[in-house]
């Protein structure tokens, strides 16, 4: 019988057929729940600076949303997210002084 | 198609690639197509490798070519950011502490930079460079080191 319990190993351990891998959390932007679908690295990422920031993760998505224009939530967290890390690669460590 | 694509960082532009010999298009936003490249430079090999290399290293994430890159994209400057936060943080812990050893902490060294940065964005002004640039800017403004 295929129950609760191998479902539970598949959305675990399997690329999920339904999203190729992807993992929907629901945040809440402008006090509205909304579900967005990004790789678990990303939200992985995305937690790394609310740590880093001092922020909740619904604080920072609606920080970023709220700019994205035209761009899709997905879109604009990605981006944001690599934009932050390229930032943070540059930290000038030769001009100290 | 091209000029389209030029106004956001967030707007995707498609490319062709050849992944493990066959031609195939992917479709990235801007800044990824930019941190594609800087990231194939950096390792020496093209962006076509690259793209073979991210279908076979994020297959058990991911069943999307175009994730896997995004994939391969933002663990390559991750992990150059820890690299650099670690070495800042060293620098830090020498001044202060001399022959201590630390362990890595990545902690809120850059303050609140990111959510100032953001405010002062216009809605979609939010190219990767303008960002990137914002964000550039108040690192200096608050990191002592800069």
């Amino acid at each position: 019988m295929i129950g609760a319990a191998s479902r539970e190993v598949n959305l675990r351990t399997a690329v999920s057929p339904l999203t190729g891998g992807a993992i929907r959390k629901n945040i809440s932007i402008d006090d509205r729940r909304t579900t967005i679908v990004l790789e678990q690295p990303v939200w992985d990422g995305l937690l790394d600076i609310c740590r880093w920031e001092g922020l909740s993760l619904d604080a920072l998505c609606e920080t970023i949303v709220r700019k994205r224009g035209n761009a899709s939530m997905s879109s604009m967290l990605r981006t944001t997210l690599l934009e932050y890390y390229r930032v943070m690669a540059e930290r000038p460590r030769d001009q100290s002084g | 198609m091209a000029n389209a694509a030029n106004i956001q960082g967030t707007d995707r532009q498609i490319k062709n690639l050849f992944v493990n010999g066959h031609r195939t298009s992917l479709r990235l936003e801007m800044a990824f197509w930019d941190g594609f490249e800087t990231c194939a430079r950096s390792q020496g090999k093209s962006i076509h490798q690259l793209a073979n290399n991210a279908r076979n290293d994020y297959a058990h994430i991911t069943s999307s070519l175009s994730s896997a890159v995004r994939l391969l994209i933002i663990d390559h400057f991750r992990e150059q950011a820890i690299a650099s936060e670690r070495s800042f943080q060293a620098e830090r812990t020498r001044e202060a502490n001399p022959g201590g050893e630390d362990p890595v902490a990545l902690t809120v060294s850059q303050g609140q930079s990111f959510l100032k940065a953001l405010r002062r964005l216009k809605p979609g002004e939010t190219s990767g460079r303008t960002l990137r640039n914002l964000l550039r800017e108040i690192k200096s403004a608050i990191d002592p080191m800069a």
